[in-house]
This record gives C-alpha cells, structure tokens and sequence, in this order.
C-alpha cells in the first residue's frame, strides 16, 4: 500500500508522454485526428513542459502538460468535437502553426469555434506551445 | 454460513445487497423509460421550451416589480424634500445616491429635460427621449455599451414637473478579458441555467427566426407591449436523454458507495474480533484504497459539485492515472491516506513485538527491519517532494504570489490537502520509527537515550546516501536534514513522554506545515525560474503569421454580422462604442499592442472607431480600391520610416446582398519591440503573459537588437557594464544562458535567449529580482497562517467530539496564565496593526491626494500661462498641456465632461459624461473649492482629485486620478500589509515564546508546592522545596518547608510516644495474660516437687498431671504469644489489579519538579499486578526519595516479565549503598540518615512481602543501585 504510493510518485511529477520527432504536417494530423476521435492521448506526447491554452469555457492561461491533458480531456467531454479542418499551416517559420475551425456539439447544439495550434521545434521534435479553441 | 460468520450484522449486509440489486435494476430500466419516454419526444420538448419560457417571463416580471416598486419609493422621497429649501438639489442626489438604489442608474431632469440630479451609475445620456414609450412604462433601452430594463416616469414637486429615470442594468455589451471585469449579462445568466444558448434581442422591433428547432417568444412589459424578444435551441433530444441517462448512473454511484459503506458496517463486528493488528491494518488500508477507487471510477462526489473545487484547470496530476484531477480528488485522497496512517499510528502504539516461529538473533532482526523499514523512510520524503513538486507544477494556482492573506478555495483545498499530506507522511515515518525503536536489541534497548541518538545519526547518514543515489533528489538537503531531526524529535516525545498528549499532534502539524511550506516555497522557486524562460520564449513566439492570424480571427464572422450592418444603416450611430464592443471580444483586446478597429464607408472613407493605445490619428490606406475587395483581406505596410509596421484587415460588411461599408481591424507593432504595460489595466489582460506564473510587474525585460538596447521594460535602465554581461554570457548549443549579478544592490537572476530574425540577431534577457527577507518570510508567515486556522479547526473538531469529556479537563495554573499574558499582549498588538494599517492608508491618501493636487494645479498653472497670448483653440491647449506635462487628465464644465485626455473613453460611454455626483454636489452646490474621493470602474477603484479652475473667467472643474496617470507610493498598500504581517508574526511567536517562558518562571513554585503537596498526602514527609524566590512565594515556600519540617519532627516524636505507650500497654498485657498460666505451672511444679520430695507412691501419676498441665500452659502461653504476634501484623490491604505502569506514572509524576530525570521502560506488554495502589505508591516514593537523597539524577524504571511474572527494577545513580550495611537496610530503626525514623523500606518490603512478592537489592556499587521487586505470579496469567 505504502509501497504503490511510493513507487507511484517516482512518475508522479514526470511527463508520462513520450515525445516524437515527426514532421510538422504529421503533428497537425496527429492532433487533427486525436481531437476528432477525442483521444487526447495521441496528440499529448507533443506537449512541451508549459502549454498556454485559451478555450471558449474561458480556461485561459499557461499549464503543465499533465493539466493540459486533463483540461483538454475534460473540455472535449463536453464540448465533443465533431470536426476539425485546418485553413492554414504554417511550416516555414521557427515558430509553426496551424489554424482552422473546430465543429463540436455543445448541449446537444452544433457550434463552431477558431482553433489556432502553435508548435516550437525542439531539437528536431515538435513541442505544442499554444492551444487556442475560441 | 455467511450470516453465521458475520454474526447478526445481517441487516446491514441485506441494506448492501439491496443497494447492489437497486443498482442493477437502475441499469436495467434506465434504456426502458428512455425507449418510452423517447416516444412521447414532441411533447416533452414542447414542455420543456415552456418551461424554459415560464422561467424567464417570470423572472422579467420579478424585475419589472421590483423597478415599478423602486421607482414608487424613490417619487415618494423626492416629493418629501422640501422644495423650497436651499438644499433641493444636495438632498435630491443624496437621495437618489441612496444605498436603496445602488442597483439602478437614476436621473432626474426637468421639464425640459435638464438635468437636474443623478446617481453614479447614470452614464448621462438622453435616456428620456422615449417618446414613444408611456409614462411608468417599463422596456429596455441601451445607452453607450449597456442595455437597461427600466421606465421613465414624471414626479410633482410643487407645481413643477419632473422627470424620473430608473433602469436596472441587464446587460453589457463588452466583454474584458481579465479579472477586473464585472459581467453583467441577463442572457449568459439564462444560457449557463438552462444548458443552451439563450439569445434576447433587447428591441420592440425584435422578429422571430423561423427555422426548425428554434424556440422564440416575446417578451411584454406591464402595459403588455412587446419590449423585446427572446430564442433559444429547443432541447436537444440527444442531451434531453443523455441528462436522464446521467441522472440514473449518478444514482448508481451512490448506490455502489452506499453498498461499501454497509458492507463496513456490517464487517465491524467481526473486524474487532481479528487478533492480528497488523492484518487489520492492512484491511483497513484495503478498504480505504478501494473506496478511493471506486470514488474515482465512479466519479463521487465531483460529478456533484460544480466550481472551481473541481476544475483541472487548477490542479490535475497524473498521480494514479488521474485520481488526482482536481483540488478536491487531491484532498480526498490526502484524508483517505491520513485515516489509513492514523489507523496504523493507533495500532503501532499499542504494537506488541510478536513471537517467530523461529529464534533470529536480536540485532539481526532490527537489522531485518531497519532495511525496509529505513528504505520506506527515505521514499516517502520522497513521495512527499515528488507530490509537492505536482503541486506547484502541475497547478495555475499562485501559492505564493495572490496578495490577500485569505485563500479562495481551490487553494484553500490544496493548502489543508497539502498539509493532510504532509501529516500523514509524519505519522508514517513516526510509525517507522517506533516499530525500530520497539525492536531495539536488549543490549541497546538498556539505555535508549544513545541508542536513540545512534539511529538518528544512521538515518541522517542514509539521507546522504539517499540524495546521492537518486538522479534528481526531491527538495534539498536542508529540508531532508530538518525532515529527519523533526520525525526523531516527535517519535521520542510520543514514544518517551507521553503517548496521548494533545502537544503531540501539535507537534505532528506544525512539524508538516513547516517542511511543506519549505518543500512548496523550494518548488515554486524553481517553477519561477522555468517561468522566466517560458516567457523569453514566450516573447520570441510572436510573429507576423501570429498577429495576421489574430486579424484573420477578428474579421471572421464580422462580415455577415446583423449588428456590424446595422451600424452603417442606423442614422446615428455610436460608432466608437460599437467599435469598442467588437474589439472587447476580439482576439485583439488580449494584446498589449497597438491595436484598433474601423468602419469605413462604401468609398473607403473613415467613419470612426476604437483604438487602444495610441494617440496616433487614423492612417489612411494607400491606394486600394475598395470596389475590387469582395471577401477579407490583409494589407502590411511599414508606419512612416519606422521600424514599425501596421498589419490591416479589412472586411465589406454587406446587408441584403449589397456592401454597405467596410470594417477594418489594425495592429501596429515592432515585432522586436517588446511593449510595456499600459497604465489602463482594467482595459488589459491582467500580466503580459496571462495565466503566467510570475506577475509581469515582477519581471525585468531587456530587449537587445544586434547588440544595442532595443526595449527596457521593468523600471530599470542598464549600464554599459551591465549591458556587456548579458550580451556575452556563455550561451549553450541552444543559445541559452543563465546568468546572476546585482541590479541597484539587488541580486537578479537573468535568463539570455538569443534568435535570429531575418538578418539581425536578437537577444532577449528576463530578469527576476531575488526575494527579500521580508518578501521570503511573508511567503513563509502567510502559508503558516493559513494551515495554522486549519491546525486550529482540526482541534475544535476534536474538541467537540471530547465534548462529553470536558468535565475531566483540568486548565493549569500555567495555562491561566500564558492565556492572561497572551491576550493582554495581543490585544494591544493587533489594535496597533489596525491602527498602523489605517495611518498607513491615511498616508498613502494624504500622499495621493499631494500628488494629484501638484498635477492639477501644473495644469491649471500651464493653461493661464497659455491663454494670454496664445492661438491654440481651447481644446487644443488642453491636448498640449496634457502632453507637455505628461498629465492625463479631465475637465467639466458644469456637470459635463467639455474635455478628457482619454475622451475616447467617455465617448463610448465607459466613463459617464456627466460629472461623479457627490463631487458635483460638493463644488458645485456646496462650494467647496477641491474634493478628493474613491471611484470605481469595472472592480477597480481609484483615487480622483477634483479642483475649480477659472479660465477666461469661466468656471472649470479639473479632475486628475490614479487611472490615467502612475503614482508612487513611498510604501504602498501591499509593501505595508506584507510589513505588517512579517513583524507581527515575529512580535506574535516572540509573544508566545516569552509568555510560556514567564507563565513557567511564575508558576513554577506553584506547581511544585501543589505536588509537595500531594506528596505530603501520601506520606512523604522527607519532601523539601528546594526553591528561592522573593516576596510571599518564598515566605509561602518556606513556611511549607517548615510546616513539613514539623509535621515530621512531630511524627517522629508522635511514632516514639506511641511506640512506647504501645510497648507499655503491651508489656502490660503480656505481663497479665503470661502471668495466669505461671501461677497453675508453679502450684504444679510445687506440687511436682512435695512428691519427689516427699517420695510419695503416686509421684509417677503426679508427674504424669503436673508435665501434662506445664504443656497445657506452655501451649496457652504460645496462643498468647500467636494472638500478639497477629497484633503486630500489618494493616488490611486493599488489593486491586491494576496496570503496574499507572501506578508507576502516578508516583513519578510527584517529581517532576525535582532535579531529577527519569526514564520509563515498560517492556511488558501486559503488567497488570494485584497490589494496594496506595502502599505500592509508597514503596515506590519511598525508594524514589532514597535514590534522591544518594544524590542520584537520574533514575530508570523498567518493567518487563520474566518468567511470566512481572519484574520491576528501579536503577539510580547515586552514590550506592556500601556492602557494610548491605544487609541491613530493610532492618526496622536502622538507617544512615540524620533525620531518618529507619522504618521506609521495612515497612516497603513488610508490604511486598505480604503480597507474596519479592524486593530485593539487585546491584550497587559507587554508581548506583537497583532495587528488584518481583512481583506474584497473577492466576489469571
């Protein structure tokens, strides 16, 4: 009993989420799909370490990438999104971003919602620095 | 079989199953009454659009009441003020500013609509041109950026007519995004109610959408006309049914954790009946493991409860796969680990070393269990770091950095979670200790003090150790030094003071607060210094495509936007308010750049608009031709030979089919120019970076461009030197660098990030100032403040359940006292915060009010100096002492604004144009000369400072505030909190250090005459006070060591005259009862001796009587003898069974104010003992007072069993007792001491002998002695 909450607190302050060395175009898809299909987890091991996320229940502001998994979680719980197209990528810069619209189903009612996804480059990996859905 | 094992806890199993079968039939008949009430679909959603309807007509018309009701109120004030009076118009804003009507925005105008009074939230505009509305009629209006529900009505006063305005604000039409902002929005209030989005259309003009699916209505005033019209989606059929579906599984969450609780209740009987303490431990953590998880799987008690208590936002860790998801899932696992460790604590104390089934060597079983046992030590302090670490990191809450003193609640929740957490980690390691300490090898157990000491030593050298072996140690090596001294100094106060003691779990919170506080104050440093270079990045993040994408953001939808085209189609627009409604709830408002927001006409031609942070006039485009533009589209230009450039969007606003105008959204900005915070917060996102960890205030920002200083944000200017440092700081591979050296004798730590942008190379430095003394303890006080209120309501919880034990409570004389001292010198003490806190204040205002009076009185001089001989248009003067004197500033003329350096702000009616009522009432109908007063916009208050002028002989109010321009403060109100707080906390503990220190002194004679006292109760007459002090204690002192002194001598003397009276009287009765069987043996021999002498033939019968007769009384005399013997015995005991350690703490207690130290070793887990509790005490004062008087100080009491019977040895060191008279010392009148009667320890071992034990000198030597006392096998074992 001890032990499991001993043992469980060596990953505890640890970033659970392995980090990838993808192209930008396979991260966007990667976050594409994971936020259509609701499964956080297959856009999560992007995170960086601090995440500035701004979303239309008005969680505003910079979290870790283990809040931002929850928060994410918890958002698309109930806002289950439908549909995401992206209008524009942006791969040339330092600083890559997509934006795109967002179809999700809030109490039942069909909205729409601007997305915009700025990644940094991290030593070949892309690190999720900014997750906007307003 | 069951219900026998569980022996007639059935009811509570049957109450289990039932939940268990409940549970099932709700899942079983959920999908039926879903497929059911499916069926009749239409109508429900009919009912529900009804109910939704029903709801906010209600509501409307509990509004409408209630203005109807304020607005009769309020006429029947006004008609009561005497009009004639000089003061009419004073008592009519006074009336209307009434607390009454804080709600409402009020004016009253006459009968040609001037404006006669009016409150402070009237924004001043023509509200009482509805003509087309009925007196008392109520409907909703909008004025500037709000919309009011209200109603104009007329007041008789006299013979004169007035009109009345009353309206309650609904709605605003802006939205700020930050935490200054105050909603108010009838319609988001609607929406978040009934879970959909609820639109009113605030017009009686309002027409219904027709589209399937949507529900509209009207909504009618109390003359039952249309005043606006409200829609909404109907209930979604799939959300209808999912909430129903949610409402059963929430009952079966209840029901699977009532179903645990019963299966508990039920379980109880025969848990206790469980032997193994260990095994119920273990169950019980089981138990409690389980019910967390079935918590968290099924989701109670958060699914219940809403706000931010449970909100991941402000605390989610993946601890567990996300057990701990919130701050109120971290606190109910924090409780449920604490019951599980007090469970254990519990047991551990009474824990009884079991016997193995084989024989291990002592030291190598402590060995055994000082492996795991250490190890598990060593990973829970770390488990503790690593959950403290989570907790800094994986949370947005500002630990350290909110300024008030009391928490709102996530924090208030993480802050007793944290420290339930840290208790917890306490008792576990105490837990571990006492089981080390319990398994302490014979040899080592002898003298624990040592052996306490030795492991204490180990364990801080296994703490090296440990830190060295991991990759990344949690907290530092202070903390785990101050961690492992703590855990040892409350496992000896438990193990060896006092095991019940209330200082005890004392001790175990504070001991937590302090390492937490320590281990959060470690980590948040460190999130400040990640936080530092998050926002380096941060300000390397923004780029062109940022800021294109935050204009594409702004158009999007504003093409086809209703109320966009509306305002190039109504006649006469407020169109910088409509501007600064869309740029409130564009991306745009997030931004510290300039940024701003048009409408142009079908020609391109600028109507107007809002911009923020800039005084530059509008630039027109370059040539574009505003024909070919069909969709949105972006223009980027360079801003007149600067490094400037202006990112243009601009969209056609069309109405049915046709352009009516253009919008157009624009950020100027230098893109390696870092802007600063504007002075207008209550306009801007609360910090630089919002949500950042660090305020931006907080930050020193250098911004270089290849090599020279681009930006300074912060205050600070820095020298060529300083400069120097940072530019060739030795960056790493990812051009980073750390970096610390004084900025003006401050210590700062930098982080260097250098980029590349185009051709130029930019290098940005984030500096943090090092906390200070007084900044680090208010952190420190402030948190222990706050688990001090939690420590405190954790002993008020426990004292109401000891409630019924209150009688017993005994309140020492010392207690008394340090509770006298304590309040007598807090008082004064807080009286004097408030009393420094309100002259602060009173200060800061009389400094405010200096500052903003030099202000205005510049303005005033500059104006004058300006209007004589100058050309400057009136208002263009104003423009250029603004300017010049780096004033902001607002100037009234009568009641009006005619001039603001911000009048933009007023003119979309943020600020009202009419003058602050109070302070119209106070120049202008009073006659005061200057007015200074509080005022609010949004949650923001501020100062204003309000002077007459006089130009060209024109009367002019100049109004300056703290808004619109900086004041410092010698010491502000945050820096004198902060002050306040840290030396009163010191004062506070210095207070509670020296009032413990002199209750102690005062009381000590007391405690230690009312233990001689008892002393002397008991028998103990050798007692002396052995204290000197002044005045009536030491004459009460003294007179008590006499009246001992005397009652001794008296004793002494009383036992002799007794002991010889007794010895009289018994030699009397002796003589008597001896003498009656001599006289027949002496006739006997007589005759005995006549017949041998006479030598008579029947000498041989006659020897025969006389021998049988002589034994006869021999045997007499023996009974005599036997009955005296039986009346020398003695006194009847009262023997009771009782546990030997009572007894023992009892007699020990007598001394403690003796110099003297004693130790208690109760090794036997059971030493209960029939004895008379009051002789046992005597016998062991008696030998206690011996090893004093041998000039012992320490003296050690062990009790243990050997062979089944209890064995009890009392060590000393005095000097011993010489092998001369060894054996003499339980003789009766022997004794070695001038005053001593020699009779203590004879009558000690007359006493234990007649209890069938055993006393007896073990050993003694120079050293000391110890005396054994063995006591009587109990029969019942």
């Amino acid at each position: 009993m001890i032990l499991g909450f001993v043992i469980a607190s060596f990953i505890f302050p640890q970033n659970i989420f392995p980090t990838g060395g993808e192209n930008i175009r396979k991260v966007f898809a990667n976050i594409k799909s994971g936020i259509e299909n609701n499964e956080i987890a297959e856009f999560s091991g992007y995170f960086d370490f601090r995440i500035y996320i701004n979303l239309t229940n008005g969680t505003t502001g910079y979290y870790s990438s283990n809040q931002v998994y929850y928060i994410l979680e918890e958002y698309f719980r109930n806002h289950q999104p439908v549909n995401l197209d992206y209008s524009r990528i942006e791969e040339a810069s330092e600083s890559p971003y997509a934006a795109g619209s967002l179809i999700y189903l809030y109490n039942g009612e069909k909205k729409t919602a601007k997305v915009f996804i700025s990644l940094k480059l991290d030593g070949g990996n892309c690190k999720i620095v900014q997750i906007t859905i307003d | 079989m069951l219900s026998k094992f569980f022996h007639g806890q059935k009811k509570y199993f049957s109450f289990a199953i039932l939940s268990i079968l409940a549970l099932f039939i709700i899942g079983i008949i959920t999908p039926v009454i879903i497929r059911n009430t499916s069926k009749d679909w239409q109508e429900i959603s009919k009912n529900e659009g009804e109910k939704i309807e029903a709801y906010i007509y209600d509501n409307v018309l509990l509004q409408m009441n209630e203005i109807i009701a304020s607005g009769k109120a309020l006429k029947e004030e006004v008609r009561a003020i005497p009009y004639d009076s000089k003061e009419f118009n004073e008592t009519l804003i006074a009336t209307i500013n009434e607390k009454l009507y804080d709600d409402y925005s009020i004016a009253i105008a006459d009968s040609t609509y001037n404006l006669e009074a009016w409150n402070t939230k009237f924004k001043g505009s023509g509200i009482f041109n509805h003509s087309h509305f009925n007196f008392g009629e109520i409907f909703f209006t909008k004025s500037y950026l709000n919309v009011y529900l209200g109603l104009v009505d007329t007041v008789k006063i006299q013979n004169s007519k007035y009109f009345v305005w009353l309206g309650l604000p609904v709605e605003k039409e802006y939205k700020l995004q930050n935490k200054l902002y105050e909603e108010i929005s009838f319609k988001n209030f609607l929406s978040q109610k009934f879970h959909t989005t609820i639109d009113i259309d605030y017009s009686e003009y309002a027409e219904p959408v027709k589209r399937n699916g949507k529900y509209s209505f009207q909504l009618l005033n109390n003359f039952k006309n249309k005043i606006g019209l409200v829609s909404f989606e109907s209930p979604s059929r799939e959300t209808y049914f999912a909430s129903i579906e949610d409402t059963f599984n929430s009952s079966q969450s209840i029901l699977i954790i009532f179903a645990l609780i019963f299966i508990a209740l039920g379980a109880v009987k025969s848990f206790y009946r469980i032997k193994s303490k260990f095994l119920k431990w273990f169950l019980i953590s089981v138990y409690f493991f389980g019910l967390r998880f079935v918590f968290y799987l099924t989701g109670v008690p958060v699914k219940f409860i809403k706000g931010n208590i449970v909100n991941p936002a402000y605390f989610s860790s993946t601890f567990g796969g996300g057990i701990v998801k919130s701050p109120l899932e971290f606190f109910i696992s924090a409780l449920l680990l604490i019951s599980i460790f007090i469970v254990g604590y519990r047991y551990i104390l009474i824990y009884k070393k079991e016997s193995l089934p084989i024989r291990i060597n002592p030291i190598i079983k402590f060995i055994i269990l000082l492996l795991p046992l250490g190890a598990l030590y060593f990973l829970l302090l770390r488990a503790l770091g690593a959950s403290i670490k989570s907790v800094i990191f994986d949370s947005s809450l500002l630990y350290f950095n909110e300024p008030s003193l009391l928490p709102d609640s996530p924090i208030a929740l993480m802050q007793l979670g944290v420290l339930i957490l840290g208790i917890s980690v306490f008792i576990a390691t105490t837990i571990f200790l006492i089981v080390l300490f319990k398994n302490l090898p014979p040899k080592f157990a002898a003298n624990n003090t040592g052996s306490f000491v030795v492991l204490f030593i180990v364990f801080q050298m296994i703490g090296i150790f440990f830190d060295l072996l991991q990759r990344e140690p949690q907290g530092t090596p202070t903390i785990r030094i101050i961690f492992i001294m703590l855990s040892f100094f409350i496992t000896y106060a438990i193990f060896y003071l006092d095991k019940k003691s209330l200082f005890n779990f004392l001790l175990l919170s504070f001991a937590a607060s302090v390492t937490v506080i320590n281990l959060l104050s470690f980590y948040n440093a460190q999130l400040e210094k990640e936080s530092i270079k998050t926002t380096a990045y941060e300000l390397t993040l923004r780029s062109e495509n940022w800021l294109e994408y935050l204009i594409f953001e702004t158009l999007n939808g504003i093409e086809q936007d209703k109320d966009v085209a509306g305002i190039f189609t109504t006649p006469s627009p407020n169109i910088e308010a409509e501007g600064f409604k869309i740029w409130s709830k564009s991306p745009l408002q997030k931004q510290f750049y300039t940024t701003s927001i048009g409408f142009l006409n079908t020609n391109g031609e600028f109507l107007g608009g809002f911009d923020f942070q800039t005084d530059r006039k509008y630039i027109p485009l370059p040539k574009v031709n505003f024909d070919s533009i069909r969709a949105a589209q972006i223009f980027k230009e360079n801003f007149l030979f600067t490094d400037f450039k202006i990112i243009r969007g601009i969209a056609p606003i069309k109405s049915a089919d046709s352009t009516v105008g253009f919008f157009e959204a624009a950020i100027l900005f230098d893109i390696n120019n870092i802007e600063a915070l504007s002075t207008l917060s209550f306009l801007t996102p609360s910090t630089l970076f919002e949500g950042a960890v660090l305020p931006s205030e907080k930050l020193k920002i250098f911004n270089f461009l290849d090599g020279k200083i681009k930006n300074e944000i912060g205050g600070y200017s820095l020298s060529d030197e300083e400069k120097q440092k940072l530019l060739s700081a030795g960056f790493t591979n990812a051009d980073e660098a750390w970096l610390e050296f004084k900025l003006k004798d401050e210590n700062h730590l930098f982080f260097v990030l250098k980029t590349k942008t185009g051709q130029s190379e930019r290098l940005i430095a984030v500096a943090l100032k090092e906390k200070d003394i007084s900044f680090g303890l208010f952190d420190f006080f402030k948190v222990l403040f706050i688990h001090t209120v939690f420590i405190l309501a954790g002993l008020l919880v426990y004292g109401i359940f000891r409630l019924k034990d209150y009688g017993k409570l005994r309140v020492s004389f010392r207690s008394w006292l340090m509770t006298a001292f304590l309040i007598v010198a807090l008082i004064p003490l807080v009286l004097l915060a408030v009393y420094l806190r309100n002259f602060n204040n009173e200060k800061n205002s009389e400094a405010i009010l200096y500052k903003l009076n030099k202000r205005a009185i510049s303005i005033k001089d500059y104006v004058n100096s300006y209007l004589t001989g100058s050309d400057l248009k009136f208002d263009a003067l104003l423009t250029k002492a603004a300017n010049d004197l780096k004033v902001d500033f607002t100037i009234y003329r009568n009641q009006e604004v005619v001039f603001s350096s911000f009048q933009n702000y007023f003119d979309i009616g943020l600020f009202p144009v009419v003058m602050n009522p109070t302070v119209y009432k106070e120049l202008v109908l009073t006659g005061l000369h200057e007015f200074q007063t509080e005022e609010k916009i949004e949650k923001l208050n501020y100062d204003s400072y309000y002077v007459k002028a006089d130009f060209n002989g024109q009367n002019y109010i100049i109004q300056v505030n703290d808004l619109f321009n900086y004041i410092q403060l010698p010491a502000g109100g945050t820096e004198t909190d902060i002050f306040l707080f840290v030396s009163y906390s010191l004062a506070v503990i210095l207070i509670i250090i020296l009032s413990s220190f002199l209750s102690n002194q005062i009381s000590s004679p007391i405690r230690k005459l009312t233990i001689a006292t008892k002393s002397v109760a008991t028998g103990d007459l050798s007692i002396e006070i052995d204290e000197t002090q002044r005045g009536e204690i030491q004459e009460l002192i003294d007179g008590f060591n006499y009246m001992v002194k005397e009652l001794q001598r008296n004793q002494v003397e009383l036992a002799g005259f007794e002991r010889e009276a007794a010895w009289k009287e018994m030699a009397k009765q002796v003589a008597h009862e001896i003498k009656n069987p001599l006289t027949p043996m002496k006739l006997a021999v007589q005759q005995l001796m006549a017949a041998y002498r006479d030598k008579s033939s029947k000498f041989d019968e006659i020897f025969g009587k006389v021998t049988n007769m002589v034994i006869s009384q021999i045997e007499i005399l023996k009974n005599i003898a036997s009955e005296f013997s039986s009346f020398a015995r003695m006194p009847n005991l009262n023997m009771k069974e009782v546990n030997l350690s009572d007894v023992i703490n009892d007699s020990v207690n007598l001394f403690i104010e003796e110099k003297v130290k004693f130790e208690l070793k109760i090794e036997a887990e059971n030493s209960i003992v029939q004895i008379d509790i009051e002789q046992m005490k005597r016998t062991i004062i008696n030998l206690i007072r011996n090893a004093i008087q041998a000039g012992a100080y320490k003296i050690i009491i062990r009790v243990n069993r050997e062979n089944e019977r209890v064995c009890m040895r009392l060590s000393d060191n005095g000097k011993g007792i010489p092998s001369e008279i060894l054996d003499k010392i339980f003789d009766e009148n022997f004794t070695t001491k001038q005053k001593g009667m020699g009779i203590g320890l004879t009558i000690a071992r007359k006493f234990i002998e007649s209890i069938g034990s055993i006393i007896r000198v073990e050993q003694t030597s120079p050293s000391g002695t110890t005396f054994l006392i063995v006591f009587a096998a109990q029969s019942n074992g």
